[in-house]
């Protein structure tokens, strides 16, 4: 090592003598674990790659429903909640009403008015004595209060940490879980992209309160949401969540058809890249996407480019300047130009961060929920979202994003070409390491 | 020689423990033992067991129980030659000669006929089948692919199978069975040379969900997705049996197919039938039947005896064995042939009919697929089999075993269980 200035002869570094068979079985052994653990970790080969020209997303959901392991439930009730002025109360109310058990999955619990109201309220529901379940994310909720989570445990509520850091679980620290979920009584459920925190509180009115959408859903399909959370809680619990209580019988409680996916990133191709995958390749008439986070991978980019040769009207609306992860926003410009060129429209929300994951295919079908379209939601965490099947639901999803229209900006292939050379660079950096964001 | 400075040698060694680590940690199984609540009944469990399995109870189905090769292959054959569309299939085990080649022959055929035909072979279940024989079928047009092909960079991969036994037939008609297509799953479980095995066929919108469950694998492995409604047409009520289907995909959690199996055991109230070739209960199973036993339900369990393909699962299986007889759960060991059918029936009015054995291996590693049927007429007809199965069976009991159970015996034992996980 050559040092600058000038110094006493150094005492050499104490060695150790070691034969030469012995360097070459440590760089085997070290070359056979790099091997076996990339091995292990690689997504096996998992991406769609054929997609069929689908004929019609109607004629063909029944297909889509069972590839991605989620049938199809008549009968039920489905009301949009934008932002958290709409979501916050209604959730609010049903904890308060709620007469057996509570079972909320959240990846974000931050700090703020808005958590310590909900975990004053969980707190009371637990001492009257109904079961209440929170499952954190260890991640995503170690923003959050100590302080509190010790209060409401004390209240008896029972919390489970998603994924804690323990040297054990090393391999398992990168896999997190982004559902956002509630289900009370076995009989209301919810589906979100909102975290508990003051970020979603309001009605995304500037850059400290977000835009997000989430739905409250009555029915049968509420069984299959109770699953979704008792799959994660099984799992960093072991208790097994069963019985009447929490899986009731469901009379129908309205006309739409839903279904949820749920995606965890092991066991063959994410259930969530090929739902995405074959609604787009399915649309006919109209695709609206609203995503904060959207890094397509070519096969993507060419399911949407055929979409737009045959005619579908192909909408994409993403965060602008205000966004939580500027990589993330850069990584996704690595297709603009090309997207832009064949004829997609881009819209850039200027007013707030855009976090509302939600699509929707010829005003037919929808999907609401907590799946990001990067690799991260797509091939690592747990998500769950639910698709709705229902005219009325897609009709308000679609005025949601008309409203959206007037704070963003549509971006133009012109002025997309004109963008500077260190842009550029920051986009070409921030793809290569997207598989990770 | 060569002299490495020491903090080079200690960081080398830390880099190389840094990498076992996180390989352990992402291959090791998370000890879980789950607590399953008391649950009044088996009905109350079932709508937990589909959520948790992420199926969902799908009335209206019908359902054939296919014995041993005799009522299976003919079934078999005479669907592949009925179809008209598609037909997809995946097995674990595929050798060469006799039935083997007369399957291939069968797809082979259709697939020249203009039938798509599908196949996913598990690389490793189907080592003993010759090149050629899958060339004769690729050659007819018929697509086939191997699951986890023996590569260097799936090697990570290596010890995950498909121990799935599927076929379904123009989206309408599908098969869940225990057979092999090999000889010794011809004939009628006469001899140790014909095995003992249990298949359905099954008819109605499950079929549509046994769809799904192929074309997992199909996907993963060839990156087609199959839609459309040839492959999930929608499908008319075909007889009045509640079914669901069970597929394990381990890793990453709780195995939905334990998760089964232990809340079928824990809300079972009157009577639990098991057979199965490989048994090896973990202590959360064990107390779970002593539990059942002591709210007086009638446990048999019936497992292979002499007559066994792998002694090791055997013997692993006998370490709680002793503990299982003293509490009232009563054990019989078959003597004809190796019984390889993995059926459960609760309280006469559910079964289990599909793949998974009830060890490490099929709860942890391995992709398994299995039917959930809600009827009393398949549990009485199930039930028949295993009575009529009873007659070559040796019932253990406690004196016999305690004296069969020589210190080199339960070494032996002890030693198998500790390997059991990776069986």
């Amino acid at each position: 090592m050559a040092t600058k200035k000038a110094r006493a002869p150094r005492r050499p570094a104490r060695t150790v003598e070691v034969t030469y068979w012995s360097v070459a079985l440590y760089l085997f052994v070290l070359l056979a674990l790099g091997l076996l653990l990339w091995s292990a970790r690689r997504e096996h080969d998992s991406h769609v790659k054929v997609v069929p020209p689908v004929v019609d997303f109607r004629q063909d959901l029944p297909s889509i429903a069972n590839l991605t392991g989620s049938p199809i439930l008549d009968g039920n009730r489905a009301e949009v909640l934008q932002n958290g002025d709409e979501f916050f109360p209604p959730l609010f109310r049903d904890v308060e009403a709620a007469t057996k058990s509570i079972h909320v999955e959240t990846y974000v619990w931050w700090k703020g008015e808005i958590c310590d109201r909900l975990a004053a309220l969980l707190a009371k529901k637990a001492r009257q004595g109904v079961e209440v379940r929170l499952t954190l994310d260890a991640v995503g909720s170690n923003k959050g209060k100590n302080q509190l989570f010790r209060d409401m445990q004390k209240a008896g509520v029972k919390i489970a940490w998603f994924h804690p850091f323990r040297l054990a679980d090393l391999g398992l620290v990168n896999n997190r879980t982004h559902r956002k979920i509630a289900v009370l009584d076995g009989r209301i459920g919810y589906v979100f992209g909102h975290g508990i925190a003051e970020e979603w509180t309001g009605h995304g009115q500037d850059a400290t309160h977000w835009r997000d959408t989430g739905v409250r859903l009555e029915g049968p399909v509420v069984n299959a949401l109770q699953g979704v959370f008792a799959e994660n809680w099984v799992d960093t619990t072991a208790e097994v969540i069963a019985g009447l209580k929490y899986f009731p019988r469901l009379p129908a409680a309205g006309t739409v058809r839903a279904h949820v996916i749920a995606s965890s990133p092991q066991g063959g191709v994410s259930k969530l890249e090929l739902l995405l995958k074959l609604a787009i390749a399915s649309a006919q008439e109209e695709l609206l996407i609203q995503n904060p986070y959207f890094i397509p991978d070519e096969e993507l980019v060419a399911l949407l480019e055929a979409a737009v040769k045959r005619g579908v009207a192909v909408r994409i609306m993403l965060p602008g300047p205000v966004t939580d992860s500027s990589v993330v926003r850069h990584a996704g410009h690595r297709f603009f130009e090309e997207l832009l060129g064949h004829g997609i429209h881009i819209y850039e929300n200027q007013r707030t961060l855009l976090h509302q994951k939600t699509m929707v295919v010829d005003g037919e079908w929808s999907l609401i929920g907590s799946t990001n379209l990067d690799d991260r939601s797509l091939d690592i965490n747990d998500e769950a979202s639910v698709g709705l099947i229902d005219k009325q639901v897609a009709a308000r999803l679609t005025q949601a994003f008309r409203d959206d229209l007037a704070s963003s900006k549509e971006l133009t292939l012109a002025g997309w070409r004109g963008r500077g050379l260190w842009h550029r660079t920051v986009d070409r950096f921030s793809y290569t390491i997207n598989e990770q964001l | 020689m060569v002299a490495i400075p020491i903090w080079l040698l200690g960081g080398l060694i830390f880099l190389a423990l840094l990498l076992g680590l996180m390989l352990w940690t992402n291959l090791r199984e998370r000890g879980f033992h789950v607590r399953v609540p008391d649950v009044a009944s088996f009905e109350e469990a079932l709508p937990s067991i589909a959520g948790m399995t992420r199926s969902v109870v799908q009335p209206g189905n019908s359902a054939e129980i296919l014995q041993n090769g005799d009522e299976f292959f003919p079934a078999l054959l005479d669907a592949i030659a009925r179809a008209k569309e598609s037909i997809h299939f995946e097995t674990y085990v595929w050798w060469t000669g006799d039935i083997c080649d007369e399957v291939a022959d069968a797809f082979a055929k259709r697939a020249r006929e203009g039938v798509e035909v599908r196949l996913t072979i598990d690389a490793m279940g189907s080592m003993k089948m010759k090149q050629h024989l899958r060339d004769r079928m690729t050659e007819a047009g018929c697509k086939v692919t191997r699951y986890h092909p023996l590569r260097v960079i799936d090697i990570g991969q290596l010890n995950k199978r498909t121990h799935r036994k599927l076929a379904i037939f123009d989206g309408k008609e599908a098969f869940i069975f225990g057979h092999g297509i090999s000889r010794l799953w011809l004939g009628h479980g006469q001899d140790k040379e014909h095995w003992r095995d249990t298949g359905v066929r099954l008819g109605g919108p499950i079929v549509n969900a046994v769809q799904s469950v192929f074309a997992q694998h199909w996907i993963e492995e060839t990156g087609e997705a199959l839609v459309g409604e040839k492959y999930f047409p929608h499908i008319e009520p075909a007889g009045d049996i509640r079914a669901h289907v069970l597929a394990g995909a381990p890793l990453g959690g709780v195995s939905d197919l334990e998760l089964m199996f232990k809340v079928a055991i824990a809300s079972v109230q009157k009577e639990l039938l098991i057979q199965n070739p490989y048994f090896i209960p973990d202590s959360g199973t064990v107390k779970l039947l002593r539990k059942a036993v002591e709210r007086g339900v009638k446990v048999k369990i019936m497992v292979p005896g002499a007559i066994s393909d792998s002694p090791v699962v055997r013997h692993a299986g006998h370490c709680h064995f002793h503990e299982l007889l003293a509490h009232g759960v009563r054990l019989f060991e078959h003597q004809k042939t190796l019984i390889h059918q993995k059926i459960m029936i609760i309280d006469g009015m559910w079964s289990h009919v599909g793949s998974t054995n009830l060890d490490d291996r099929s709860f942890d590693i391995n992709e398994e697929a299995g039917v959930g049927l809600v009827d009393e007429g398949i549990a009485a007809q199930l039930k028949a089999a295993f009575e009529e199965d009873l007659k070559s069976c040796v019932e253990i009991d406690v004196p016999a075993w305690k004296r069969q159970q020589t210190p080199w015996h339960r070494a032996f034992d002890k030693l198998c269980s500790m390997v059991s996980w990776q069986l």
